[in-house]
């Protein structure tokens, strides 16, 4: 089996377009979605006290109740503590510490170090940064803040040094990943039946910008990349 | 941190911080200026996410959503007798929360504060067409554009007091992630990296 560790952020927009159900598919493929206690409570429990969303917590809800998504429930807290401090101690304006990560973005990173997870699921674009790219953050906030940012590199490198390169995944990728192993196959068929259109990379398209606008990190520049590629790719399958 | 009880302090600029908004925010609203009011209310963008303080989230969304209603009565072609003592009657709060912070009397401030955003809510909700609160939407912004700035959703979340299926739905709508440094990785690399990852462990 394969082993991922879903963020907050994937969880949430993937509901909000509907396409929870894409868990369930990967699963069945050999997939499971691992999702720390503290990231469970913080999207079912928020969704429920909102009226616009009490009904995608709800649906969120039923994929941990079908295990499609496992809560971890054991205590991550100490080593969290840890991995949080490095974060926010990394970035210093007039001297003051810069808290950029919560205490559920460090507990998703710690949770997929400590069950050796073969990916990270977040679409939390500063935790990915943390993870891949640390030193792209302080060029990101100088251009922000207008000012200095102090770098406390040591810190800023131990976060990246303890995720040791652990792949990182946004909702947008699960989503092309999933249409490139078949979930999509059906509502391509289905939708080839009604419309005169090009439906594969239409329903590409169409998903990745919705996840976008519902707070992926991805640019559209991205996106355009990913419909080709995917097209691209499918098409050089068709003619081997 | 303030223990239980205690009201808790400020740090030496974001005390002219939230001073300097509160002062252009009694001007424009003097001037009815919807567009001053939004503006100022960015001021405090820095502070807030510098300084996480809970005073310049309040004050920030105050100026924001005076500016909202000042904007919506330009658009509905007038000010009604209700909406102009509403104006006054802020004008004269935010007057009171000046001098308080001056002071340095913090537990007034904070009840200043703390009023200014019932009369908003109250107010808004008999004025607005709008199924949202103004104050909520303001949270919203604001919360937006603490985003740009480098926090996570989640810090961003709990800071301005919003879930992150709102804030989330609300970034969605920005250009946040357009910014070229945010990318790591090729689409080929990322496409690639996702395909060996969930490939099946044997």
């Amino acid at each position: 089996m394969t082993l991922v560790i879903v963020d907050s952020g994937t969880i949430i927009s993937c509901a909000m377009n509907c396409i929870l159900w894409v868990f369930d598919e990967l699963k069945q493929q050999g997939i499971r979605f691992i999702v720390p206690a503290g990231v469970k409570n913080e999207v079912i429990d928020s969704g429920l006290k909102s009226e616009k969303f009490k009904y995608e917590a709800i649906r969120v809800l039923h994929h941990f109740v079908n295990g499609t998504f496992e809560s971890y429930d054991e205590d991550l807290s100490k080593e969290t503590s840890e991995l949080l401090s490095y974060a926010n101690s990394s970035f210093y304006i007039n001297n003051k510490q810069l808290k950029v990560l919560e205490d559920t973005d460090a507990q998703v990173a710690v949770l997929a170090k400590k069950l050796n997870a073969d990916a990270l699921l977040t679409d939390e674009r500063t935790l990915r940064l943390f993870i891949e790219n640390p030193d792209a953050i302080s060029g990101f906030l100088q251009n922000k803040f207008h000012t200095k940012v102090e770098v406390n590199e040591k810190s800023l490198h131990r976060f990246s040094d303890y995720m040791e390169n652990m792949p990182v995944i946004r909702s947008v990728d699960l989503v092309v990943y999933a249409i490139e192993n078949g979930v999509f196959d059906p509502t391509i068929k289905r939708c080839s039946i009604v419309k005169n259109i090009d439906c594969r990379k239409e329903i590409i398209r169409g998903l990745l910008y919705a996840l976008r606008f519902s707070g992926c990190a991805v640019s559209f520049e991205e996106i355009n990349d990913y419909v080709n590629l995917v097209l691209r790719d499918k098409n050089a399958k068709k003619k081997r | 941190m303030a223990k239980a009880g205690e009201v808790p302090t400020f740090v030496k600029e974001t005390k002219k911080d939230i001073l300097d908004v509160l002062r252009n925010t009694k001007e424009a609203l003097d001037r009815r200026n919807s567009q001053e009011l939004i503006e100022t209310s960015n001021h405090l963008v820095h502070s807030v996410s510098i300084h996480n303080d809970p005073r310049a989230v309040y004050v920030s969304i105050i100026a924001y959503a005076l500016g909202k209603i000042v904007e919506k009565s330009e658009a509905l072609g007038g000010y009604r007798k209700e909406l102009e003592e509403f104006l006054e009657g802020n004008e004269q709060n935010i007057g009171a929360a000046i001098k308080f912070l001056e002071k340095d009397e913090l537990k007034s401030f904070d009840n200043a504060i703390k009023n200014i955003l019932a009369l908003i809510s109250e107010f808004d909700n008999s004025f607005s067409k709008y199924v949202q609160d103004v104050l909520e939407f303001a949270k919203i912004q604001k919360g937006a554009k603490v985003y740009e700035h480098g926090l996570s959703v989640a810090s961003v979340a709990k800071l301005v007091g919003i879930s992150q299926w709102e804030m989330m739905e609300k970034i969605g709508e920005t250009k946040a992630y357009d910014h070229g440094v945010l990318k790591t990785k090729s689409t080929r690399e990322r496409y690639e990296q996702t395909k060996k990852a969930l490939k099946k462990r044997d």
